[in-house]
């Protein structure tokens, strides 16, 4: 038997069909490896061992019983701490909700519990999916297990890690400007961000009503698309919930790329601002893998990467103060120093800047698609190049500094997944990103799963 | 496939939305005039709260000098947004 902590979610199922493994042993070996080495990174504000086994056992029951639930049946995965969980502490990583046990469990939570998946624990994420890890937060900084000198990204920095670390199968993040994307990239992860109201975000803390989506973080592009699987579909308690048709995307993994066409938005990470030469060659290098398994890889003219990303800036801030807004005044003392500051600074935006952002969010979508007329995907860097490393203090504006490369899909609201193609000299992973039409998350497995079975990334792992 | 009638229907409203140039870059406020409007906010904030938001404020200004203001009064923008719309 393989280590079971590194074993795909379809391997694991297909094993767990043969009566060859059970969930019970797959969550023991999960459960005593959180016990092992999770101290060294911290990517789980909460583990609920009892409640997990449990799950584990009733799957196994139904196994045997001849009940297959599809493929995340007995699979244990574990969720960002912003997603409500009935019984279960949902901290959002803050002060002001360390003690808060919801009543019900998010709708993307019922949803992989009703497809047999085992819940592990909650994850650590940057406070409310926004201020950084800061020491005046109530748990720890999560640490990037390629090296914990690296911050892992964020927002959902708990749920990278703890993929990467394999202290789970899956986890589950939420991605407004780029919180799947970033850990995903710098944890050596996959991770797709999809089409802005494809998967409910009911009973998920919010931070910007208009970008917030959620998503999974796995090992690879299958591993992501079966979690997406159980996770996709309308839900009318979800205003933004769009009523798209059933897609198979684990299907979707094994189809050929031949004849896909890719659009290379190339100017956007070797401008003005440029990723590091590693990055570089590394995007280079996935694209010749892609062109020889058949796509067609061209450069193509997008609108300027700054303008994506203080249109969705400029929302987040507006929005996320809106929400914010009353716990700010009330007790600004109990959020983080970064949190507290990015919330505070909404209320300096007028209604007229924010109607414009939305205004031009709009243009920019019809740009974009004018510019990705006759192609399949968008290819493009998905990070300028090494992790941060923990300094304090912490920039509170992180934002005037180098553009966001993972905004133009929150502005648009395109499917946007991140690959690993490479690791630099100093070991920290390298990645980049396809982003598909909207409601087009198939095309984005496609190429990902084929680039992922051309080359040797999947099978580096970190030692911790 | 856009069919000709959609097709029509979306350069129409991009045409709606062309505006006269980018913005004129608004005034940047002086840390003191920044703390004025900070006193009618609403927010209880420190002395180095207020420090850190006029350059917070004063960066997001200078980059939102890239989104236009003048556009058609008809250019709606979306309500609830929709990726497939």
């Amino acid at each position: 038997m393989p280590d079971l902590t590194t074993l795909g979610i379809a391997e694991a199922g297909r094993l767990m069909a043969r009566g060859e493994l059970t969930s019970t042993a797959l969550t023991e070996t999960f459960l005593n490896r959180i016990k092992a080495v999770d101290h060294k990174i911290a990517s789980y504000i909460t583990v609920t061992p009892e409640l997990a086994l449990s799950a584990a056992r009733q799957a196994d029951m139904e196994m045997k019983g001849g009940l297959r639930r599809g493929p995340m049946h007995g699979i244990p995965v574990a969720l960002k701490d912003i997603y409500e969980t009935a019984g279960i502490k949902t901290t959002g990583h803050s002060n002001l909700k360390k003690d808060y046990v919801p009543a019900i469990d998010a709708e993307t939570v019922r949803r992989l519990k009703d497809a047999g998946a085992v819940i592990l624990g909650k994850l650590g994420t940057h406070e409310f999916a926004n201020g950084a890890m800061t020491p005046d937060q109530p748990f720890p900084a999560v640490l990037n297990p390629w090296n914990t000198k690296y911050q892992p990204g964020g927002s959902s920095s708990g749920s990278g890690a703890a993929v990467a670390a394999a202290l789970c199968m899956g986890a589950m993040g939420s991605d407004t400007g780029g919180s799947i994307r970033n850990p995903a990239g710098f944890c050596g992860t996959a991770g797709i961000k999809p089409t802005y109201g494809l998967v409910s975000r009911c009973g998920i803390f919010p931070l910007s009503f208009s970008l917030d989506t959620a998503g999974p973080l796995a090992w690879t592009m299958e591993d992501c698309a079966l979690m997406l699987d159980v996770l996709a579909g309308h839900d009318p308690n979800d205003q933004a919930s769009a009523k798209a048709p059933k897609v198979d995307y684990g299907a979707a993994c094994h189809r050929p790329i031949k004849g896909m066409r890719i659009a290379l938005a190339r100017h956007w990470y070797e401008g003005k601002d440029s990723v590091t030469p590693e990055m570089k060659k590394a995007i280079d290098e996935a694209a010749r893998v892609l062109k020889d398994l058949g796509a067609t890889v061209e450069d193509v003219v997008f609108p300027d990467i700054w303008d994506y990303h203080i249109c969705g800036r400029l929302i987040i801030t507006t929005e996320a103060h809106a929400i914010h807004r009353q716990e700010v005044i009330e007790t600004p003392e109990k959020f983080g120093y970064t949190t507290r500051r990015r919330f505070q600074l909404g209320a300096f935006i007028t209604a007229e800047q924010y109607i414009s952002a939305l205004r031009f969010r709009r243009q920019l979508t019809l740009d974009t698609r004018a510019a990705m007329r006759g192609y399949d995907l968008v290819m493009t860097a998905n990070h300028w190049g090494a992790p941060e490393t923990f300094e304090e203090p912490q920039p509170i504006f992180h934002f005037l500094g180098k553009p966001s490369l993972t905004m133009p899909f929150n502005v648009t609201g395109q499917p946007a997944a991140t690959i690993c193609c490479g690791f630099s000299s100093e070991s920290y992973p390298l990645s980049f990103q396809l982003a598909g039409r909207a409601f087009d998350e198939a095309s984005v497995f496609t190429a990902g799963a084929a680039y992922e079975r051309a080359t040797t990334w999947r099978s580096h792992r970190p030692k911790l | 496939m856009q069919g000709p009638s959609q097709a029509n229907a979306a350069c129409r409203l991009h045409a709606l939305w062309r505006w006269e140039g980018k913005m004129s870059s608004p005034k940047t406020p002086t840390l003191e005039e920044f703390r004025a409007r900070a006193a009618l906010s609403g927010l209880t904030l420190t002395p180095e709260d207020i420090e850190h938001l006029h350059k917070g404020y004063v960066g997001l200004l200078d980059l939102m000098q890239r989104i236009p203001t003048h556009w058609a009064w008809a250019a709606e923008p979306p309500l609830v947004f929709r990726a497939d719309e």
